[in-house]
């Protein structure tokens, strides 16, 4: 069975779940190609999992160039001859099912599609919903198996201004993959039909790769001399809810709770946040450390007592499962999978999205108790282990594709 | 045809975007009919979409886009067309973008500066710091002015990757001859990054009643409708506005809340709105005409303004002349506008819990609406007239000329 993967970019650090599914997958014995906008064949070596196996370079394919369009005028037919040879029948197929849709922009389509179709994949996966609009009818053009996965931003605010954005998404895809139920319950107010196939895989995490250094955190009360250690990882950008964190923190210093409270991550929202860190008088004792590369969030995940995720839009969040399996209780707002991310009271607390003060109440119950925070961070790393495991969750894309050929061959 | 003699004021705008934004082609109109002569350049011939103003010379300098190729081609034209005029200034100029670095930005800046070589005006207006940065050694060819808005002032110079523009406004303060603060507020956030007090002046927007005034006749159709008239981006601060009006349906009060504006962060507005199942009660309208805005604000109760940062609102203005009662974060110049508890409310930034309490009492007290309305107009035809506007921009152009 050939699978192929569409993702805008890889390999990419803040899609590493993409890494591991892919290679997992390789191992569990399927035939895996990758097809995405920008091959980062040069970033490779900083992922673990790839450094290892180079071989595997071969099976991630850039699609052909389309900047600047006199290139792609001149590598159509090139382009053009290198599908042909490669799939003969195919290409046909594909011709015929294109041309009464789209017409003389068909040759235009061909192009962008030209890897694909020369891939001769059997299930096609678009790894994000929004990546999947404008191109289900690939389904009948490939005539292969058809499935996407809904991650968060795809399904809570991507094209909410058209009401049948994804419409003929819904009436295409054989089968849809979820992060969670609550995103399920979102693609359903969206429009999609309930008996849609469907599966909730959750992400997953290597936890071999989230090892404490220390075997359990010391039990440090916290004083002035040992503030509380309060860290967020995630880009700057609007869903993640920092106006909210950064209140939160406010409100604990008002509280003559001292703290630091570091944020890694880069993007749009550096501005306001700076401002806001200054509108608030945080600038002594928060701090943006910016983007950084994965050992650098475990070493900072290491320092840390508490990890405060305050989002308002979050698929699942990969952060919070890491900050977990590095023993670290969350203090995580509601915002869509996180309450089936943190299991609420064991391995942190969950409160009302956009509600500073009930993160700044459950960020002072944990400074106030070490043991508190101890004994979360060891049911996080346990539960983790238990329901967040690579092998659970290969398993589960395993079954979820089988099904899924079964399905549409009955 | 317009004769120049020695006592007209030459003024050259600088940095304007086009076409120019409505307040500065006000400004423009007023400084006109006051005599001044105004000089403004546009990226192409203006088309029949603009109203010519009498006094008012249009300088056409090309953007720096299109190919490499036209993009060399334009700036030898410019070389040549400058050193035609002055040859001195020219070379000057050359140099300066030479010891500027940047070696990218070396011909950029100089193809941006050019068109200005040789010619001369009594001032050099830049609306915006930010232009004054970019066009830093214009400010050597006379006196200039620069004005502080909001944002450039505000909140970017906390930005640590705006570093050359928190460091550009200590230059440019110090080399203008004087500088235009819009409100006292943002005068003491500029004080900070080195703007001499003795030379800055505050005069604030202005609108005109004329055009923006309550309808003849409004009929109470027992729906509270608030309205917010800006740009959607993250310092309006739309998200706690809707949280405010999530907690006015819960307690009850019919509102319907109508936000005009476009901007970047139109999903998170739609994604907020659905979150919060406000679909019934929020009407979001994009960009409208003028007409249209003043048609929305005549049928509106009251005026609300969420940002986290203004220098100082004109919407807020154009609200009050409309005869609407305001409520308005405490940003900024806001406190200058509104005074609390007369023409309307101010709340905190960031605190939708005072925000629909303010809104909440509006709706239950009509005649508080009808007061702090009536107020609202009468602070604006006292404090923020188009003539004061005008005649402060010419004193102040012809006190450095």
């Amino acid at each position: 069975m050939r699978l192929v993967l569409v993702v805008p970019r890889f390999p990419r650090v803040s899609e590493t779940f993409i890494v591991n599914k892919f290679v997992g997958l390789i191992n569990a014995g399927w035939d895996i190609h990758i097809v995405c906008g920008k091959a980062a064949l040069d970033e490779w070596d900083n992922f673990p999992p790839l450094a290892e196996r180079p071989e595997l370079k071969a099976r991630v394919h850039g699609q052909w160039r389309h900047e600047p369009r006199w290139l792609a005028l001149v590598l159509w037919l090139p382009a053009f001859l290198a599908t042909l040879v490669r799939a003969p029948r195919r290409v046909a197929r594909y011709w015929r099912a294109v041309w009464p849709r789209f017409g003389w922009r068909s040759i235009k389509q061909f192009y962008m599609d030209a890897i694909v179709v020369g891939l001769q994949p059997d299930i096609l996966h678009f790894e994000f919903g929004a990546l999947a609009v404008g191109r289900t009818y690939l389904k009948a053009a490939l005539g292969c198996c058809l499935s996407v996965s809904f991650r968060g931003y795809d399904i809570s605010y991507a094209g909410l201004e058209n009401p049948d954005h994804y419409t003929s998404l819904w009436k295409d895809a054989d089968a849809l993959h979820v992060l969670g139920r609550d995103l399920w319950q979102q693609v359903l107010r969206r429009g999609c039909p309930p008996d849609k196939l469907h599966a909730f895989i959750p992400p997953a995490i290597d936890v071999n790769f989230f090892n404490i250094r220390r075997s359990e955190r010391p039990l440090v009360p916290i004083d002035p001399d040992r503030p509380l250690r309060i860290l967020s990882v995630g880009r700057l950008e609007w869903v993640k809810g920092y106006e909210y964190s950064l209140r939160a923190v406010q409100l604990l210093g008002e509280r003559d709770i001292p703290f630091e409270y570091r944020i890694i991550g880069d993007g749009a929202y550096l501005e306001p946040l700076t401002f806001t860190r200054h509108e608030m008088g945080l600038e002594a004792n928060v701090h943006f450390l910016g983007s950084r590369p994965h050992p650098d969030v475990l070493e900072q995940m290491n320092w840390a007592d508490v990890f405060l995720h305050a989002s308002v839009s979050e698929g699942f969040c990969n952060a919070v499962l890491e900050a977990q399996a590095m023993q670290l209780p969350i203090v995580s707002s509601n915002a869509d999978g996180l309450a089936e991310n943190v299991a609420d009271g064991r391995t942190g607390f969950i409160v009302p999205r956009r509600d500073p003060a009930a993160l700044a109440d459950r960020l002072a119950d944990l400074a106030d108790d070490p043991a508190l925070r101890c004994e979360m961070g060891r049911v996080g790393r346990e539960r983790v282990e238990a329901h967040f495991g690579l092998p659970q969750q290969i398993a589960a894309f395993d079954r979820f594709y089988r099904e899924m050929v079964t399905s549409h061959a009955r | 045809m317009t004769t120049t003699s020695f006592s007209t004021l030459r003024v050259l705008f600088i940095g304007v975007k086009w076409p120019p934004e409505t307040f500065l082609a006000r400004l423009m109109r007023g400084l006109a009919e006051r005599g001044v002569h105004v000089t403004l350049t546009a990226p192409n011939p203006p088309d029949v979409r603009w109203q010519p103003i009498p006094n008012v010379e249009i300088l056409v300098t090309h953007s720096w886009s299109g190919s490499a190729v036209a993009r060399f081609a334009r700036t030898g034209g410019r070389l040549a067309t400058a050193s035609a005029r002055s040859l001195m200034e020219t070379r000057h100029l050359a140099n300066v973008a030479r010891e500027q670095g940047a070696a990218s930005r070396t011909i950029e800046n100089l193809y941006r500066w050019l068109p200005f070589a040789g010619r001369s005006w009594d001032v050099i207006y830049f609306p915006w710091n930010a232009t004054a940065i970019t066009y830093l050694p214009l400010m050597d060819k006379g006196p200039s002015v620069i004005s502080c808005r909001g944002t450039q002032v505000n909140v970017s110079p906390h930005n640590p990757q705006r570093a050359e523009l928190r460091e550009g406004l200590g230059i440019t303060f110090r080399k203008a001859a004087a500088v235009h603060c819009v409100s006292e507020a943002i005068q003491d956030e500029a004080i900070k990054y080195g703007l001499d007090k003795a030379k800055s002046v505050v005069i604030r927007p202005a609108v005109d009643p004329d055009v923006f005034r309550p309808a003849a006749k409004r009929e109470s159709d027992g729906v509270f409708r608030v309205i917010s008239t800006g740009d959607v981006i993250w310092r309006k601060g739309y998200e706690y506005a809707l949280a405010a009006v999530r907690r006015l349906v819960d307690e009850g009060v019919p509102v319907r809340y109508d936000i005009i504006g476009n901007g970047v962060e139109t999903q998170r507005l739609l994604y907020t709105i659905r979150d919060l199942r406000l679909e019934n009660h929020v009407c979001r309208h994009g960009r409208l005409a003028p007409l249209d805005v003043l048609d929305r604000l005549q049928q509106a109760d009251a005026f609300l303004l969420s940002s986290l940062s203004e220098g100082i609102s004109n919407a807020v203005l154009e609200g009050m002349a409309c005869g609407l009662p305001v409520v308005t974060t405490r940003v900024g110049g806001m406190a200058e506008a509104v005074t609390d508890g007369i023409e309307g409310f101010l709340v905190p930034a960031r605190d939708e819990v005072a925000m629909a309490e303010a809104l909440s009492a509006l709706w239950h007290r009509p005649q508080l609406r009808e007061r702090m309305g009536v107020a609202g107009r009468e602070r604006i035809a006292r404090d923020f007239r188009l003539s004061d506007q005008a005649d402060a921009f010419v004193r102040l152009f012809g006190s450095v000329a």
